[in-house]
């Protein structure tokens, strides 16, 4: 769990995973990715709980569809992390 | 005037390429990167389309490994700075324009060690003397595709298949040849392709950049901002950020993308063929000019669109200067940054140099024999 408390902002309302990245270009490969394979996403900044940084972006996309970060890797996408977004904080999913 | 000076840059651009460099400066200007705003995410997408038209242009499949550079120099810089270190060999070709030769000179000071593969005009790129210059420490081959003085291409296939039988990475120049002769990195053996974007992928001045294949760690040339990991000093290691510091050049990248979206649209082998017809109209008339001598193949679909030539003795400069003044026809003349390529033709000995004519595919027909008509006529004055 991250150490500080969150407001959900953006889609994260609505979606609760979130995707962290390396590079903001490694989220378009991977938004481009999502949207092929027809999964809702949206890239939202990430919280500075996750990442301090001037750009850093994250994309979120519905909970129950987090199964499909195994699609993402096989599209040779990389990321950082993988979170649920709660009231109370950010906390590392496993998939 | 009849602008026949493509291989330096092409012009003019499809208007795709002006609406959409207009389109991200009125409406798109945020800096990508800087911020996660609305106007920084706008940007930021129209430079990875960018990225992603490149691969599709270019047979490859991972954005994250197109490198944004001003220009095809900088980009072979970065690529020759950034692989080879003090004790390391490098192969070359006798051909290359200085944004290779001078790299390669200034890296022979600190200890690269550098071989030339040696050439002869109908003969460029001697594949068994080059397949006997490899040593244990050769990392690197590097080459053009194209002379950008006569269009002769090299044989890059055979030259990156050897280059990887020995275990060694070939970094290809594709300054003369992207956009108008098809490359397909899924199929040739290249791992570092060096590109301008103000060529033949008819984007703007200020544009291009570098695709470095998976397995390949390039050291950075320059180091600073990149929007990511921004609490570290070092520079971040992955791709793209690890090699683009600093403000991208956002409107000149968007104009890049939609260059290269018209080139998908017309498909690179309209362009060329359309190309090559041209030099052929220009290789027949400037034959039959009694004292023009033309340089490199007769083969001019075997070559990239140039048509190099001189009127006599004469001084290539001035020859040009009186084609400009009295005809309005703009040629390239002297020795094109490339004295390694003109002394192999002789043409920097005899301190000559050579005219060259590269038309576009939106070079007309008339064009072509406006400048004919015009060689004719300052042939007749200068004899």
């Amino acid at each position: 769990m991250s150490e500080s408390s969150s407001m959900l902002y953006g889609k994260l309302k609505e979606y609760r995973a979130l995707l962290t990245f390396p590079s903001l270009a490694d989220v378009m490969h991977a938004e481009g990715i999502l949207t092929c394979l027809d999964c809702p996403s949206a890239v939202v900044r990430t919280p500075s709980s996750l990442r301090s940084s001037c750009n850093s972006m994250s994309l979120c996309l519905p909970l129950e569809s987090k199964a499909i970060i195994d699609e993402l890797i096989n599209e040779g996408v990389v990321f950082t992390g993988l979170y649920e977004a709660r009231e109370d904080g950010f906390f590392s999913l496993e998939w | 005037m009849i602008y026949l000076d493509n291989a330096a840059t092409t012009w003019p651009k499809p208007q795709q390429v002006v609406t959409a460099i207009e389109e991200a400066l009125v409406h798109k200007g945020g800096n990508a990167g800087r911020g996660g705003h609305g106007a920084a995410m706008q940007m930021a997408r129209l430079i990875y389309q960018t990225r992603e038209d490149l691969c599709v242009l270019f047979g490859t499949n991972n954005p994250t490994r197109v490198v944004f550079t001003q220009n095809a120099t900088y980009a072979l810089n970065q690529a020759l700075f950034g692989i080879l270190q003090t004790g390391d060999h490098v192969i070359t070709s006798s051909l290359e324009h200085n944004a290779v030769a001078r790299p390669l000179w200034a890296l022979k000071q600190r200890g690269v060690e550098v071989s030339e593969i040696p050439g002869v005009p109908g003969e460029e790129f001697d594949l068994e003397v080059y397949n006997k210059a490899f040593r244990p420490n050769t990392k690197l081959v590097v080459t053009l595709h194209a002379s950008n003085v006569t269009g002769t291409l090299l044989p890059v296939k055979q030259i990156g298949q050897i280059a990887h039988e020995h275990g060694v990475y070939y970094l290809l120049d594709a300054a003369q040849t992207a956009g108008v002769f098809p490359i397909d990195l899924g199929h040739l053996p290249v791992d570092l392709l060096a590109f301008p974007g103000h060529k033949g992928l008819l984007g703007p001045q200020g544009t291009g950049g570098l695709i470095v294949k998976s397995e390949i760690r390039l050291e950075s040339l320059i180091y600073g901002g990149t929007g990511s990991l921004s609490e570290e000093d070092r520079q971040p290691d992955f791709m793209p950020d690890a090699l683009e510091s600093g403000t991208l050049n956002g409107p000149g990248i968007a104009g890049l993308g939609a260059g290269v979206r018209y080139i998908l649209s017309e498909g690179v082998d309209k362009i060329r063929v359309r190309e090559q017809a041209l030099c052929r109209k220009l290789w027949e008339g400037l034959r039959e000019i009694s004292v023009v001598k033309l340089y490199g193949s007769d083969m001019v679909e075997r070559r990239s669109p140039i048509v190099a030539f001189n009127i006599g003795e004469f001084d290539s400069i001035e020859a040009s200067h009186i084609l400009e003044e009295e005809a309005g026809v703009i040629a390239r003349a002297g020795i094109h940054c490339a004295p390694h390529a003109h002394r192999m033709l002789g043409t920097l000995q005899l301190q000559q140099g050579v005219i060259r004519f590269s038309p576009s595919h939106f070079t007309s027909e008339e064009e072509i024999e406006a400048a004919l008509q015009a060689v004719r006529r300052v042939a007749e004055e200068l004899s």
